[in-house]
């Protein structure tokens, strides 16, 4: 059984005193309150924290194309109308405005992510945090979607050098599109990503049927769901999925994105999640112990990402939070309760069950084109890696895993139990 | 460095390129595996979708209508436009191909889905794609040859870079393979309602990554192929490495005591205070948990982990002028009306960076604000409504900026500190018309008080708008703009008279308030009109004050909308 994880926090001041603009919902004012409501619960203590460094525009152009970076690095919000052309190009504007101190913000959360990587990579931490990256939608020649680089494909690349795979999980409300794109073609990340799909909702990918392609077909995973999923439906869910690909895939390392939108209440989502659902995520990743960098992503009701956040990060910590918060200088954005608690309001859950199990199957059916496809190499696997067959709605879902394949993998024997101070039942199905 | 817009071909090497793109840096070494490509070409990316048929391509389809936008992440209003459906013409099956772009570098060559060697026909490659409106208003009709389109190299005469196209799906151009169906508009709708045509994962060179090579044996801390090896770790980076990955700040506790318990931190307890709960009473806990944690940490990494930089301990970096002159900036430019306050702030603080300026507003303004907003409207709070400035019910016309949230408060912002502003704006108001040298104060408005812009000119629009039959003369408002001594508080001392009046009409005064107020533009302090009509302790008549003369010129319109042409002639009212 592995000791007490070690983690490494990462966190920059100034990556909060970027303002995007007048009524645009993304305020990284968040991170500031997130990173002072971690330190007011006092879980310094229990991990280190480093100001990453500001990621060199050559390290940035290791996924993003040269000449958009160095537009980046050069528009400012006083020349963006002499260059009309190329910020349609880059898609720079409306979604993904010009702001003073842009280049830098950029600079900031993509080398927290690309240093928690390289902290995993030799080994200093068990687990990384990089609250301020998660900006998934960033493509490699333009921005997307309030994301200008794409700090988690960054992150991805550089743990590619030291893992065979990588597993990248997304459970912001959005498509992880920009993670997916980068890496469709190749079977060393696989992507998967729970969102909400339909609707016009964006960014508009992230159908079921999206696998991949090539060398990466079956290695890209999409969860398209409805409005108004609840802890219950979409824990299970995950687990289930989860579960599944850790086993066929068996990453070296795994890269999470916790996108807080995805939570009751945001401003632009449409789930029913609670802080406790959203987190029992987290906590089920962790408990997988393998190396992770866990990162923030979207969230655009400020209290509540930070409410979330300092739970996970807790969590990753396997400290337990008193629900009061304590008395910090942003206490008064958390009225009236000053609860880490959420209210969750009745909103109907869209997702049937005949719904969710549909997905689940072929899940499970993409998954099981990766295990017999012989093109695919896993090293590690033995000679007699065996899955076996069965139908696991008539299985108990905690005993998934055999024995035998159990005792291949070295991981903890209650890796698909919640952790022990675990008092959390969202995740123990009937 | 960046060149205005300049046609470049293709394979072009791109003249002025960013220096660091092609020096090999220091960092070579710790960016290791990094793949040989070629940057010199221009990315060009070729989001153009289907172009086979130009003439169903029209300019803006979606011309005001973004109601199928899916490409923006921000929420718009939806809207069922019947001129977008007739702009798209979905086959019955919307199954869309991938498609490649054009051969470059090691993506061979391009084809459909259906046929992998298929040679790229550009009459049936289509894909879906959902841009956002400014794709729309730069989708030209393409006039370029459709044979270079994928052939070879595309130069910039053909397609303007930042040229997007929509898909326009003739149904009788998708496949070859399908049967010909003539889709009438009134279908076309129910179809995209009921199968949204997918949206594909762009694929080509310009979206996948440059995937490192994996060598096992490059994994220096992993001497067996095995990835769960429990090898010791590296103890320490090299010191170019530990340069790229993070400094420092606060080191792993040596203490085990905390991590055993797995409980951490200690949550909020109640106070012995006499005022317990209110602003003082927690700026007071929120300064001892401060002076905590710097005992903790030690100053320097107090200081390190930002706690100089947040919430009230900014406010410690400015001045109380400055001060002043902040929320006095934001007071003048409501953006229920329409204003950015942001701009006037980087110019009436040009010493201070954009930076200090955010941070002034998350950490200390719009703290303060939520410390009223908690008190007086607790079930209306909303910080992320950053925008929000004065009270306002959601329910008047009021709309700020497309904001999608509630406003606040519905009644005047009451500060337990009774803070009155004495703002001397002259500093400020160099740059803007002004007829008389003014002086902010709070109206006693009820026992509570409340912010006062600029008192330059008072006028008597709330009276106009409330009863229009009450002639200002009748009362003792006969306030003009020169008359008006704002050293006395004349706003304070009228407010008896016209309260008395004005109560009586309340019940009207509401309607013909908002009525009258949503569309006047650029009058200081309307916010606070409105609020003025619908606090239900509103007995006074708070006179909102505009701050210069050109401002009057709305309000002047709605007067002689209110009591006919010619009755308002900048002075003051007849």
């Amino acid at each position: 059984m592995r000791s007490k994880d070690k983690i490494a926090y990462f966190y920059d001041g100034d990556v909060g005193n970027v303002y995007f603009g007048p009524s645009h919902p993304m305020k990284p004012h968040r991170l500031c309150m997130t990173h002072h409501l971690v330190l007011s619960y006092e879980l310094h203590n229990k991990m280190e924290i480093y100001r990453p460094h500001k990621a060199y525009p050559v390290e940035l152009a290791q996924f993003h194309s040269a000449d958009y970076v160095e537009f980046l690095n050069r528009i400012t919000p006083d020349t963006q109308a002499l260059f009309s052309n190329e910020m349609v190009k880059y898609n720079l504007g409306e979604d993904c405005p010009v702001f003073e101190n842009l280049f830098e913000f950029c600079q900031i959360y993509a080398g927290g992510t690309i240093d928690a990587a390289r902290r995993l990579n030799n080994q200093l931490c068990d687990i990384a945090i990089n609250w301020a990256g998660g900006l998934h939608h960033a493509k490699k020649c333009e921005a997307s979607g309030f994301c200008y680089v794409n700090d988690l494909v960054l992150g991805i690349l550089e743990l590619l050098k030291h893992h065979a795979r990588v597993l990248y999980i997304d459970i912001d409300v959005h498509h992880g599109d920009g993670v997916e794109e980068a890496f469709y073609f190749t079977d060393r990340v696989m992507t998967v990503s729970f969102h909400k799909y339909g609707d016009m909702f964006f960014p508009g990918t992230g159908d079921l049927k999206d696998v991949g392609e090539r060398e990466g077909k079956f290695y890209a995973i999409n969860v398209p769901l409805k409005d108004g999923i609840d802890d219950t439906s979409f824990c299970r869910l995950f687990k289930l999925v989860i579960t599944k690909v850790v086993e066929t895939y068996q990453p070296g390392a795994i890269v999470l994105q916790c996108g807080a939108d995805s939570l009751a209440g945001d401003r632009l989502g449409c789930f029913n999640l609670s802080i406790e659902g959203h987190a029992a995520c987290v906590r089920l990743v962790k408990n997988l112990n393998l190396p992770l960098l866990v990162t923030g992503g979207g969230g655009y009701t400020k209290e509540n990402v930070a409410r979330c956040w300092t739970v996970e990060t807790g969590i990753l910590l396997d400290a337990e939070l008193p629900d009061e918060i304590p008395e910090n200088d942003y206490i008064k954005y958390f009225a009236p309760d000053y609860s880490l608690k959420i209210p969750s309001g009745p909103m109907e859950n869209l997702n049937s069950k005949s719904y969710l199990n549909s997905i689940r199957q072929q899940v499970h059916e993409n998954l099981r084109s990766i295990q017999h496809s012989p093109s695919v190499q896993l090293q590690e696997v033995p000679p007699d890696f065996y899955i076996p067959d069965f139908d696991e709605d008539e299985q108990n879902p905690d005993e998934r895993v055999n024995r035998h394949k159990k005792d291949k993998q070295i991981q903890r024997d209650d890796e698909y139990y919640a952790g022990d101070n675990d008092n959390d039942h969202i995740m123990d199905d009937a | 460095m960046v060149r205005a817009h300049c046609p470049i071909t293709r394979n072009q090497e791109v003249p002025d390129g960013p220096a660091w793109a092609s020096t090999s840096l220091d960092l070579d070494q710790l960016i290791e595996n990094r793949p040989a490509t070629s940057r010199s070409t221009v990315p060009f990316e070729l989001k153009i979708t289907s172009i086979f048929e130009l003439n169903m391509v029209q300019k803006r389809p979606f011309d005001e209508d973004e109601s199928n936008d899916v490409s923006s992440k921000q929420p718009r209003q939806m809207e069922h436009d019947s001129r977008l459906v007739s702009a798209l013409d979905f086959p019955p099956e919307p199954v869309v191909q991938s498609y490649y772009t054009s051969g470059e570098g090691g993506n061979g060559s391009t084809k459909t889905k259906a046929e992998g060697g298929e040679k790229l026909d550009i009459a049936h490659i289509t894909e879906i794609q959902f841009r956002t409106k400014k794709d729309v208003e730069t989708s030209v009709l393409g006039s370029f040859p459709s044979s270079s389109l994928f052939a070879g190299s595309i130069s910039e005469e053909d397609i303007r870079p930042e040229t997007q196209f929509h898909i326009m799906l003739s149904p009788d151009h998708i496949f070859e393979r399908q049967p010909r169906t003539i889709v009438h508009p009134g279908e076309i709708f129910s179809l995209l309602l009921d199968h949204p045509p997918r949206k594909l994962v762009p694929v080509g060179r310009c979206h996948q990554a440059d995937i490192p090579e994996w060598r096992a044996h490059f994994c220096k801390k992993a001497p067996s192929l095995s990835e769960h090896t429990e090898a010791a770790p590296n103890l320490a980076l090299e010191s170019d490495e530990e340069r790229l990955a993070g400094t420092c700040v606060v080191p792993m506790s040596d203490s085990e005591q905390l991590a055993d318990t797995g409980v951490v931190g200690v949550g909020r307890k109640g106070c012995i205070c006499e005022d317990e709960g209110s602003i003082r009473c927690v700026q007071q806990h929120i300064t001892e948990a401060r002076e905590k944690l710097r005992g903790t940490f030690g100053p320097e990494t107090f200081t390190e982990l930002g706690f100089c930089d947040v919430g009230e301990g900014v406010a410690e970096k400015w001045s109380e002028e400055e001060e002043k002159l902040f929320h006095k900036v934001i007071f003048s430019n409501p953006t229920s009306l329409g204003k950015n306050y942001w701009n006037d702030l980087a110019v009436v603080f040009p010493s201070r960076s954009k930076r200090e300026i955010v941070s002034y507003y998350f950490n200390v303004y719009m703290l303060r604000r939520r410390a009223e907003q908690n008190r007086f409207a607790p079930l209306n709070i909303d910080s992320d409504d950053d925008e929000w400035v004065g009270t306002e019910d959601s329910t008047d016309n009021e709309v700020q900026n497309g904001e999608d949230d509630d406003s606040v408060a519905e009644s005047p912002i009451v500060p337990d500190h009774k803070e009155i502003l004495d703002i001397n704006t002259s500093a400020y108001d160099e740059d803007v018309v002004q007829s008389a040298p003014v002086d902010a104060r709070a109206v006693a408005f009820g026992g509570d008080n409340i912010y006062v812009p600029e008192a330059c000119t008072c006028k008597l629009e709330v009276k106009c708008s409330l009863d229009p039959t009450v002639r200002p003369s009748d009362g003792n408002l006969s306030l003009d703009t020169e008359g008006l001594d704002a050293q006395e508080g004349t706003c304070t001392s009228s407010g008896a008279g016209f309260g008395s009046q004005v109560t009586m009409e309340k019940a009207d005064s509401h309607k013909q308030c908002t009525g009258h107020l949503s569309g006047a533009n650029g009058i200081g302090g309307h916010e606070f009109m409105m609020e003025a009509c619908n606090a239900r302790e509103w007995e006074f008549g708070y006179l909102p004050c505009p701050r210069n003369e050109v401002e009057l010129l709305p309000t002047c319109n709605m007067i002689e909308e209110v009591f006919g042409a010619g009755s308002w002639d900048g002075q003051g009212l007849n």
